[in-house]
Parts: structure tokens; sequence; C-alpha cells
């Protein structure tokens, strides 16, 4: 079943059209990394699953909420996190996270247990009563995240989560996400860092000119685009006969042999990398080294947008 | 020509035998250089910005509109006199209200957008981002006073008034300007916010004025420490005398009397210009102390500390937020509305001034006139600081909310942006209560006089056009928050202005053409401001939610 359902939605600002015709269905309990370039449409359809883009044009339903219709159901079951992430950093940690459980109507005597909770789980309790204006750009990160927890929304929609953190912060909300995915949350992830959104998603969308260019599981994506991946062979009988009984597995498009190495490009979902591997031993290759380069979403998203900066 | 890099590489043309000069920052900007940077780039802003010359607009259509009444009035004589009064003390009242708008935000700004230290890397002293700052603000406040001149030279022609006189107005608003723009900088070095900066410059200028009380009511002090001495006394007299004189005010007020015959450039204008000055100096001792280097970021004090025993008081005084949409309301009233503190602390200062002057005045206390005539005062104070207190509350409604990045939070919380709204107004009436609350002390203490005037207001359709005037003023500043990422005070006064100007164009006319009437027009005008108040209270929900999806 769908968390989110979008139908031929059309953005617009003045005589800016910022998305032109997206359709995404996103599965409950995916992460879905939606990448693209500046200026592509990424915010404004975040921002319109979060009930902020008014008016707009094509069906958004949100947990079965229509988003136009009954915005506030919708705010029920969703936690926007803007790029932006503001903050009130006159407030200590317990204040902030106390004022939004109230606005959220959660009865004083559960917050208190509540907001420890959250706290724990975004590892933050230690700063607990420390002024919010006092924490680094990650603990605020954190902190935004905990907020959107508090009334246990089903999706969370978080905008360019990782942009301006240090790499460790980046480490600790990759974590973090993986275990609110255990908790069984859907995540809308927007990001430029598309390698990190290659480790922790297991869905992409592709936006470019505020229309969807793909998406799918990566390896679905490769497929279809048809990309190469390059897989470096090392071994101790390199010769003319090997690359050539190498060119001649079916899935192979090309090697390019080199000292003791052969650098094999394969078309994805061609061959398998173990069906590859026997195919060699196969052909009489005592093979030293095996490694096949993962799949990029770079590649994806350059040969989808061409790099193209609109922004 | 030599050039040289930042980082001490060589530039084209570079004399390479100079190794000792290799690796050094640029030398710092002269405090010239960097404040002529700064003031060319406000004047570059303010070129694409629709605002200054909307202020100036109005302004200028004002005094065109008080010619007219005085022109109307001139059956009566001394025509000159009575435009030159308007004009002088709208410069006056104008200039302290833009100027402790403007100078302020002049440091707090940068403070607050992080942009301070921007500044200070790029080698420019202290002493230049004060002058580059104040001194575009001071062009700004200067230009919107040079509309007064050309209508204050008119009034002389018009007669009653010394063309003498003319001059000394337009040198006092001047010289009142600088003194306003040394105390807003100082005001706005010192503290981190622009509303903090503004307060302080507000409690200054009241010192300033206070000050002569205090210097008269020195010989009086014999009833703490004996009796003075012969010569004290009259020293005491002659510096209260000589500060109640530089009181801008003060000195108007003799400047338009009938026969005023001083110096165009007397001691009062001196005596503003040499304060102006010192506050200037001020600002620039402190800035190394408080605005030259990046507080460090707060820790959690400890609880044993008296900064931790004072966050551990303060934060008991604040209850739990209430479940539901009030949250947004407690939160604004304890942190933007100054919370359980402000809302004591504000009621006490006007008491506390009404009881020093009693004392130090050897009023009687337990004369009835005594209390009657404080019940009159905190009134008067009480009705027009609740009425700027709460436009100042509402005009930071949102513009805080945008500042702080924290619009789309609210937005997607489980209320509508119509319930948000009304929420955030009763947070900005709640904060200004307090203030409302030394108004009912003043009726409390003289309720003949305030039945009196409530009586007046009420039967009167002038009165209820001037609380029409209050809504519409108080409308105009919650609408501006969101429209305004700041000044939004300065813009709904700037609507105020336009307002007066077209009303005043109205009724000007109306009385040309019909000779009366005016009482109809009273109604509509009435009416339309109500009216207007309610669109614009009508049209904010829709702009929070364009704003919260621009932000």
């Amino acid at each position: 079943m769908s968390d989110v359902t979008i139908r031929g939605l059309h953005i617009r600002y003045g005589k800016t059209e910022a998305v032109r015709g997206l359709d995404l269905d996103i599965p409950a309990g995916a992460i879905v990394g939606f990448i693209g370039p500046n200026g592509a449409g990424k915010t404004s359809t975040i921002k319109c699953m979060a009930t902020l883009v008014k008016p707009f044009a094509g069906s958004v339903r949100v947990g079965g909420h229509d988003v136009a219709q009954d915005p506030a159901a919708v705010r029920r079951v969703i936690g926007y996190v803007p790029d932006s992430f503001g903050v009130y950093d006159d407030l200590t940690v317990r204040e902030y996270l106390h004022f939004f459980a109230a606005a959220q109507g959660i009865p004083g005597s559960r917050r208190l247990r509540l907001v420890d909770d959250v706290l724990a789980l975004t590892d933050l309790a230690a700063k607990i009563d420390a002024p919010v204006e006092g924490l680094s750009r990650g603990m605020k990160q954190r902190l935004s995240i905990s907020r959107v927890l508090l009334h246990d929304p089903a999706l969370l929609l978080l905008d360019e989560p990782a942009s301006g953190l240090d790499p460790h912060a980046r480490i600790e909300l990759r974590e973090l996400l993986k275990e609110l995915q255990r908790l069984g949350k859907t995540i809308v992830v927007s990001s430029h860092i598309l390698h990190e959104l290659a480790q922790l998603c297991s869905r992409i969308a592709i936006i470019d000119h505020g229309r969807l260019v793909a998406e799918g599981a990566l390896e679905d994506i490769w497929r279809t685009l048809g990309l190469l991946r390059l897989v470096l062979v090392e071994v101790a009988n390199p010769g003319e006969a090997l690359s050539e009984a190498a060119r001649r597995i079916p899935g192979v498009e090309s090697v390019e042999p080199s000292h003791e190495r052969l650098a094999i490009r394969i078309h994805e979902g061609g061959v398998a990398l173990e069906d590859l591997h026997a195919a060699l031993v196969a052909a009489g290759a005592r093979i030293r080294g095996f490694q096949a380069e993962a799949m990029d979403m770079e590649s994806a998203f350059l040969a989808l947008t061409r790099g193209a900066t609109h922004g | 020509m030599q050039t040289r890099t930042w980082d001490g590489a060589a530039g084209p043309g570079e004399d390479l035998a100079a190794p000792a000069e290799r690796g050094k920052f640029p030398e710092a900007a002269s405090a010239w250089t960097g404040a002529t940077a700064l003031f060319t780039r406000a004047m570059r802003s303010e070129t694409r910005t629709w605002r200054p010359a909307l202020l100036r607009l109005g302004l200028g259509g004002t005094m065109v509109l008080m010619v007219l009444v005085a022109s109307m009035e001139s059956w009566r004589g001394a025509a000159g006199r009575e435009l030159l009064g308007i004009l002088a003390w709208t410069a006056i009242i104008g200039t302290t209200l833009l100027g402790l708008v403007l100078f302020p935000g002049a440091i707090a700004d940068e403070k607050e957008d992080g942009t301070l230290p921007l500044l200070r890397m790029s080698g420019m002293g202290a002493l230049a981002v004060l002058m580059g700052k104040g001194l575009a603000r001071l062009w700004d406040l200067l230009l919107a006073l040079a509309v007064v001149p050309p209508f204050a030279v008119l009034a002389a022609t018009l007669g009653g008034v010394s063309v003498d006189q003319t001059v000394a107005v337009v040198v006092l608003a001047a010289a009142h300007a600088v003194l306003i723009a040394g105390v807003g900088l100082l005001a706005s070095t010192i503290t981190a916010t622009q509303a903090a900066a503004s307060a302080l410059a507000l409690a200054l200028l009241m010192a300033w004025w206070l000050l002569p009380a205090l210097a008269w009511s020195l010989p009086q002090w014999d009833l703490l420490w004996g009796p003075t001495p012969p010569g004290w006394t009259l020293v005491a007299a002659h510096a209260g005398e000589w500060l109640t004189n530089g009181i801008g005010f003060v000195h108007l007020a003799k400047i338009l009397s009938t026969g005023w015959s001083g110096s165009v450039v007397a001691a009062p204008v001196w005596l503003n210009l040499g304060a102006g000055a010192v506050a200037l100096v001020l600002a620039w001792l402190a800035f190394p102390l408080f605005a030259d280097s990046e507080p460090a970021a707060p820790a959690a004090a400890p609880a044993r500390t008296w900064r931790g025993r004072l966050h551990r008081l303060l934060a008991g005084l604040r209850q739990r937020p209430p479940a539901g949409a009030l949250a947004v309301a407690w939160r604004d009233f304890h942190w933007r509305g100054g919370g359980w503190v402000l809302a004591v602390v504000k009621p006490l200062l006007p008491l506390a001034v009404g009881l020093a002057i009693i004392l130090l005045d050897h009023r009687s206390l337990v004369d009835r006139e005594t209390w009657r005539g404080l019940g009159q005062g905190l009134m008067v104070t009480g009705l027009a600081w609740g009425i700027i207190d709460v436009g100042a509350q509402l005009s930071r409604t949102f513009t805080d909310e945008i500042r702080q990045q924290t619009l789309g939070a609210l937005l997607t919380l489980p209320i509508s942006a119509g319930t948000l709204v009304r929420i955030k107004v009763l947070a900005a009436l709640r904060a200004g209560a307090s203030v409302w609350a030394v108004l009912l002390i003043g009726a409390f203490l003289a309720p003949k006089e305030f039945f009196e005037a409530a009586g007046e207001i009420l039967s009167h359709l002038a009165g209820w056009c001037s609380i029409a005037t209050v809504a519409w003023f108080w409308a105009l500043c919650l609408w501006g928050s969101v429209m305004w990422k700041r000044l939004a005070l300065m813009m709904a006064l700037i609507g105020m202005v336009a307002t007066w100007f077209l009303v005043g164009m109205a009724m000007a006319m109306t009385y040309a053409i019909f000779r009366g009437g005016s009482e109809v027009l009273v109604f509509i005008v009435m009416l339309a401001m109500f009216l207007g108040a309610l669109a614009l209270l009508a049209d904010t929900p829709r702009r929070v939610v364009k704003r919260g999806a621009e932000g």
C-alpha cells in the first residue's frame, strides 16, 4: 500500500512552473531518496506533501488523506523538517520539545516521558537542559527530527537534512534514519549528497525540470538506463586468449587488458557478478582479485539530467 | 600599481623583492574607507526599495496638508506661527519615533543575521562599522527631515514668526536626530537583538529626559543626608535649568513662543550634539566588549551558580505549556513578550518614576491632589505606552518566526493558519496587558478624570475615530510582520502617516467645498479604518501560508 500518491502535480510560482505533471508513489516503510539538480522542484514537491504549498494542480494523497481537502489530517501523519531546520534559539532543548508537544495537543501527563523517549532515540538526552543556541549544527538537525517524532508520524519529510553537516554528523544522521526505518517510518529525504542516499535509500526518485525522470530501486534504474558497470579482475595469467574469452561471455560489453588486470564493462542485468566470476574461471583465468565498482547514483543522475543545474 | 592578494601572494606588477610583507593580511581599512563602503551599500540598497521614498512622500504630503490647514486658519492671525508649530512638533516627534526604530537595528541586525564578524574580518574597524551603519541611517532620517525646511520658510512668509525661528527649529531637529542616533547606536552595540536595543534606547532617552528632574531635586535630598551647603543649591539649580533646556521638546517650546529672539545655534543644540557624540564614543568603547567577539555558545548553567539559580527561578515562573493551539500563545508570551518578569516590571517603572517625582518634589503624601495628579499621569502614560507596546508586540508576531525560519514548523502543526494568527494576536495583547494595568491604576487614583475622559471618548464621533485609528495601527503592525522581515513597526508608522495625510486632505477638501460636512466625513473615515483593520486581519492568514511556503 502506498503512503504517498501523487498524480499530475503542477506547482507554479508566478510565471515559473516549478513542478510539471509529477506522478509518484511512495510505498509504506520505504526510504525514498529524492534527488535532482537545484531548482528541479524537489523542495516544492516535499512542501506540497507537507501541506505548505497552496494552490497546486493535481492530486496529492498522504496516508490516504487528500492534501488539498484535508490538510489537518495530513499534518497528523507527517513530520516535516525543512532545509533550514529553523529552531527557537532562545529556548532550552526541553522547553523546545515541550512546546511542540503541547502544540501538537499532547496532554501534559504524557509529555515528560515522550520528550525523554525522543531525546534518547536521537541521542540528545544529555543536552536536555542546554540552550538550543549552544547546540552544534548536527545536534540542531537531530533536535528538528526529535520535534517531528513527538506525535509519532508515519511519514517523515526531510528536505536536505545532510546539508552543512560534517562527516561525523552525517554518519549519525544516517544511523538515525536507519533506526527510524526499523521503527516502520516511511521517509522521504532529498539530498545533493548522492552517495549517502545510495547507502540509505531503498528507492530513489530523480526529478528534473519539475518532472520525474526515473523512480525505483537503484538496480532497476541502472538496468533501465542501460548503464555499464565496471569490474576489475586481477589475474595471474594475462594474455590475449583470456581477454578474447572474456569478451565472448554473454552480457560483457568490453574488455580492456592492462598488465595483469582486465577492466570488464558489463550490462547491469546482463550477467550476474558470480556468473561472470565462474565464466572467467571456466575460461582458465587464475583470479587474484575481483572487484566490482558499486553502482553509484552520480552516474545515474548525470545520465538522466546531463549535469544540469538550473537553480 | 602594486597589488597584493590577501594571503600575500604576488599580484600583477608587484615587487617580488619584498618578502617581509608576505603572509600579512591586508591593512585594516581606515575608518573612513570602511564607513564609506557601508554607507554606499546602504544607499544602493535604498535605491532598490520603495519604502524610504514612500516615507518621504508621506511626510511631504503631510506638510502640504499642514499648509492647507494653516491657510484655512489664517483668519485667526499668525498663520505662520501656527504652521511652524505643527511642522516643528511633527518633525521632532517623528525624529524620535523613527530614530528609535532605525538606529537600534544598526548593529543588532548584523548580530542577529550573523554578518557582523564578516564585516570585522574584512578589516573594518569598530568606528568604521558604527559610522557606516549610523551615517546611512542618519542620512535617511535627515532626508526625511529635509521636507521640513521649505515649508518652514513658507511659514516665515505667512507672518507671525521670524526667519531665525524657522532656522532654529530645523537646526534643533537635526541636533535632536544626532542625539537619537548616538543613543540608538550605543544601545545597538550593547544588546544582542533589535528589540532589546529599541527598549534600551528608549530607557536611555527617558533617563536623559529625567536627568534635569534629578538635578533640580538634588538640594532636596537633605531628607537623606542632612542640610546641603548654600552654594550647592545654586549649582544644582543651574545644572537643572541647563539640562532642562537641553531637552529638545523644552527648547522647541521656547523657540515657538512669541517674541523669541535667542541664538539659532544655542547651548541646547550643542548639548544635544555633544550628548550624541558622547554616546557614539561610548558605543565605540563598548564595541570590543559587546559586539566584537562571537558570544560563547551558552551551556546549561550549573544549578549552584547565580546564573543557574536565576535560570531555574525563571523557568519555575513558566508553567508548562497548555496542550493545543494555546501553546503558541504560551511561547510568545514567555519569550517574545518577556514573560511574567516584564509583565511585573513594565507597570512598576512608571509607578516608580511617579512616586520618585512626588517624593523628590516634597509633595504631601496625604494630599489627595498628589495622588490624583499621579493618577492622571499614569493614565496618559498607560494609554500611550499600551498602544505602542501592543503595536510593537504585533509588529514582531511573525517577523521573528520568519527570521528564525520556524514558520514552516508552526504551519505543519494541527492548527489552521487562521487559528495561529488569532492565538498569536492574543499573546501580543496578553504581553501588553500589564501596561494597561498602569492605565487602570491611574483610573483607580483619579476615577473622576478617568470616567470623564472615557465618557468624552465614547460619546463623541472623534473619540470613536481615535479607537478606529488604534485598531488600524495594530492591524498594520500585524500584517506588516508577515510582509516584512524587519522594520514592520516603522512601516506601520509610515502607514499611519499616509492615512493621516489622506484623511486630512479629504477633510480639507470637504471643508473647502462644502464649508462643513466634516462630521459625515469623520464617520466615513472611522468606518473605513475599522473595515480596513478587519480586512488586514482577514488577509493575514493567507499571507502567513504564502510566507510559510516561501521560507
